[in-house]
């Protein structure tokens, strides 16, 4: 899988997981309750359906009851002849389609004393109607079922049903109702009702597709069944024993003793599970019986079933394609502007981004990553304008610092002729232009000027104001003249047109190298420190005006100190004593003069080197914020 | 820097809290222009909690006494910490400036 699809997967899996969990439910909660709703449906159908063929059954067997009640009631009460008799049956069978048959079999000697049998019967054979007299010597009609158990039982019964093979080849039953004369047993009427047209009922009934009835008689024997083979042939029990099945035994039980109810039951020619539904035939003692495929009951619901899990599937696939689509609608501009950002990044302005337009998130989001790469285009064409004026600016600097460093002296020893003095200076610039200064030159054969300076502030301002106050200094002191008269004279030129308050701290010495002293004056610069041979140290702490350029009326005063052989004075500027470490604590005076007194130093170069490195060590990693000039005067 | 301005009768009082130096002293220079540009007629600047001051501080301190000298306003300072004291006794601004110690003496003298 590409990285840039995992968000689609993951959306495509959660949504048809979630979608396909419910739907599940939703189809089993659905099937439950359709499964006992059609169960109830099914169940209240068919009760329906058998009650309705109960009593078209019953109807018919009724009206064919009523046939035998009447004779029983007719020839009871009235004495017939024989020819009035057969006349009356004959009539009977004719005009009673749900007959086959009927007869009145007297008991012996009844009918007629000399004659033991009299029993007529009529019957239909075709289309005709004909006549029997059923007691012969042959067939003694009183040892028969139809005729001996009515009359036993005193009631009316109705015949096991038979098959009628002499006559139409069809299976038939008898009712038989004993009827009397004075109180006794005058004899037996009956009708034979053939069962072919239960049979063909019984095999119209058709429940949903597979379903099919039967009808058993009291003994459980089957007496109407869609297999023609089982009629008269088994009965629920034979069918129990066959297929060694107690529910069915246990069915027909409770079939034969009247009840009604709706159980599963294993189909005797459906050769799957299925249902039984029975209710009694009360007129006959039979009870009919419904079976239901459960197959065929649950198609429908099974069919639903189906089809809800085929939309189901099609609406799951139709809502992962519509997420992947979705998904890719919302990534793919997201993997471009991805790809896009990587490349801004990398600082390609001028990448194309995708164009969106719509106002959804992604649009926004869009819109402002192209606000961005404006901004980051402008932003950085700016800074590479800026980068350019700055290096511009900085080689300037370079340039100004350059030149300003050329202007003071720098070549050391300078003076290799002269074994009575020797100078060292260091000015070490800091990164900012700074202004200080030096300077140290013969006035004559033995009187030396020397100056050390420090511009107010920094920058091309001070190195400029440094650069002018070094040329007014040599263009000022021509001949031997009062330091304080060469500072107030300096003082006054740069004092002329100084808005700004410009100012330079200066101390002015001129050395008599014969005499040994230095006269000096001090215009508000830090006071310098003279070592005395054998490490005794004074501070010449005198200020004699404030510094140059910043009051024109100042009148300067001056010191003087004795210089001998061996003495070495050092001059600095507040560089020094005010170099910072990185906590932004200050050099200061007092280690300046416990460094000087630390140790003798051979020379100016020496403590002028080693007092610069005593002030690095001290700063440590904190920058150097302003210019470190040392200048070191040593008479020998 | 810190810099909080009082107004006091015809007084503004200055107070500077901090390190006046190379960074900062464009904020005082500003300040100050403002105080000039105003009613006030006297400045006083109180340097209780100054804890360093550069020559670059130092110029704008001139910068300003010198304005106050042509326009005939009083531009005092008071309250200086021996550091500072140390480098105005150096550099001889001590001489030219009017410096008390407290700030309510300064206020007796405007």
């Amino acid at each position: 899988m590409q990285p840039g699809k995992k968000l689609a997967f993951k959306l495509v899996l959660s949504v048809s997981f979630v979608t396909a969990t419910i739907f599940l439910v939703m189809l089993a909660y659905n099937y439950r309750i359709s499964r006992k709703l059609l169960d109830e449906n099914i169940r209240e159908n068919v009760s329906h359906i058998t009650r309705y063929a109960v009593n078209r059954i019953e109807g018919v067997l009724i009206s064919a009851m009523t046939i035998p009640e009447n004779l029983a009631v007719l020839v009871g009460d009235f004495n017939y002849t024989e020819a009035e008799i057969r006349q009356f049956l004959k009539k009977v069978v004719q005009h009673n389609d749900e007959i086959t048959g009927s007869c009145l079999a007297f008991e012996p000697y009844a009918f007629d004393p000399d004659e033991k049998y009299f029993a007529p019967y009529y019957y239909k054979a075709g289309d005709s109607v004909r006549y029997e007299n059923l007691g012969t010597g042959e067939y003694n009609y009183f040892f028969w079922d139809w005729y001996q158990i009515p009359a036993r039982l005193n009631t009316p019964v109705w015949s096991e049903p038979y098959f009628d093979e002499g006559g139409a080849n069809v299976v038939m039953t008898t009712y038989s109702v004993p009827f009397y004369k004075d109180g006794d047993l005058a004899g037996i009427a009956t009708v034979d009702v053939s069962l072919e047209w239960l049979k063909a009922y019984i095999s119209r009934i058709k429940i949903l597709e597979t379903g099919y009835a039967f009808v058993i008689s009291r003994n459980g024997r089957i007496i109407s069944h869609p297999a023609d083979s089982l009629i008269m042939n088994e009965s629920i029990f034979s069918l129990a024993e066959e297929n060694n099945d107690p529910e069915i035994r246990k069915a027909g039980k409770a079939m034969i003793r009247g009840e009604s109810d709706y159980i599963p039951f294993p189909s005797l020619i459906l050769d799957e599970k299925a249902y039984l539904y029975y209710r009694p035939l009360p007129a006959t003692g039979w009870s009919l019986a419904v079976v239901l495929s459960e197959e065929a009951l649950l198609a429908d619901l099974h069919r639903l079933n189906r089809d809800l899990l085929i939309i189901g599937i099609a609406g799951i696939f139709l809502l992962v394609l519509s997420v992947v689509v979705i998904s890719n609608r919302i990534t793919h501009p997201l993997r471009k502007l991805a790809s896009a950002t990587v490349r801004i990044g990398r600082g390609n302005f001028d990448v194309e981004l995708p164009v969106n337009r719509s106002d959804d998130e992604i649009g926004q989001l869009n819109a402002s990553i192209c606000r961005m790469q404006q901004e980051l285009k402008t932003y950085v064409e700016n800074l590479r304008t800026a980068t350019a004026a700055r290096e511009k600016i900085e080689s300037e600097l370079k340039i100004a610092r350059d030149i300003q460093q050329g202007i003071i002296p720098k070549i050391f020893p300078p003076f290799p002729d002269r074994k009575d003095l020797d100078v060292y200076a260091v000015l070490e610039p800091a990164r900012d232009v700074g202004g200080d200064l030096y300077d140290f030159f013969f006035i004559d054969d033995r009187h030396l000027c020397f100056a050390i300076g420090d511009v107010s502030g920094k920058g091309i301002p001070a190195s400029l104001m440094m650069a002018i106050t070094r040329t007014l200094l040599r263009a000022r002191v021509t001949r031997l003249e009062r330091p304080e008269t060469i500072v107030a004279l300096m003082n006054r030129e740069l004092c002329r047109d100084n808005d700004k308050a410009m100012f330079v701290t200066m101390f002015l010495g001129i050395i008599d190298l014969d005499s040994g002293t230095i006269s000096y004056c001090n215009a508000g610069h830090n006071y310098p420190c003279l070592v005395r041979k054998g490490k005794a140290l004074e501070k010449l702490d005198q200020t004699h005006g404030t510094p140059l350029g910043s009051f024109e009326k100042m009148s300067y005063g001056s010191g003087s100190v004795r210089f001998c052989a061996g003495d070495l004075l050092v001059l600095y500027t507040d560089g020094v004593t005010e170099a910072m470490d990185i906590n932004d604590a200050l050099y200061g005076e007092e280690r300046l003069v416990r460094f000087l007194k630390s140790k003798s130093f051979e020379g100016p170069e020496e403590v002028t080197l080693s007092l610069v490195e005593d002030v690095r060590e001290f700063s440590g990693l904190a920058e150097q914020s302003d210019d470190i000039t040392i200048l070191a005067i040593q008479h020998q | 820097m810190k810099i909080t301005e009082q107004q006091e009768g015809k007084t503004c009082i200055i107070a500077l809290n901090g390190r006046l130096d190379t960074n900062t002293y464009t904020a005082l220079e500003k300040k100050l222009g403002e105080a000039f540009e105003n009613d006030a007629v006297h400045i006083l600047l109180d340097l209780s909690d100054l804890m360093y001051v550069s020559s670059s501080g130092l110029r704008v301190l001139l910068m300003y006494l010198k304005r106050s000298m042509a326009e005939e306003r009083k531009f005092i300072l008071c309250g200086l910490r021996e550091n500072i004291r140390e480098i105005f006794d150096i550099s001889g601004f001590t001489s030219i400036f009017e410096i008390y110690s407290t700030r309510g003496e300064a206020l007796k003298k405007m």
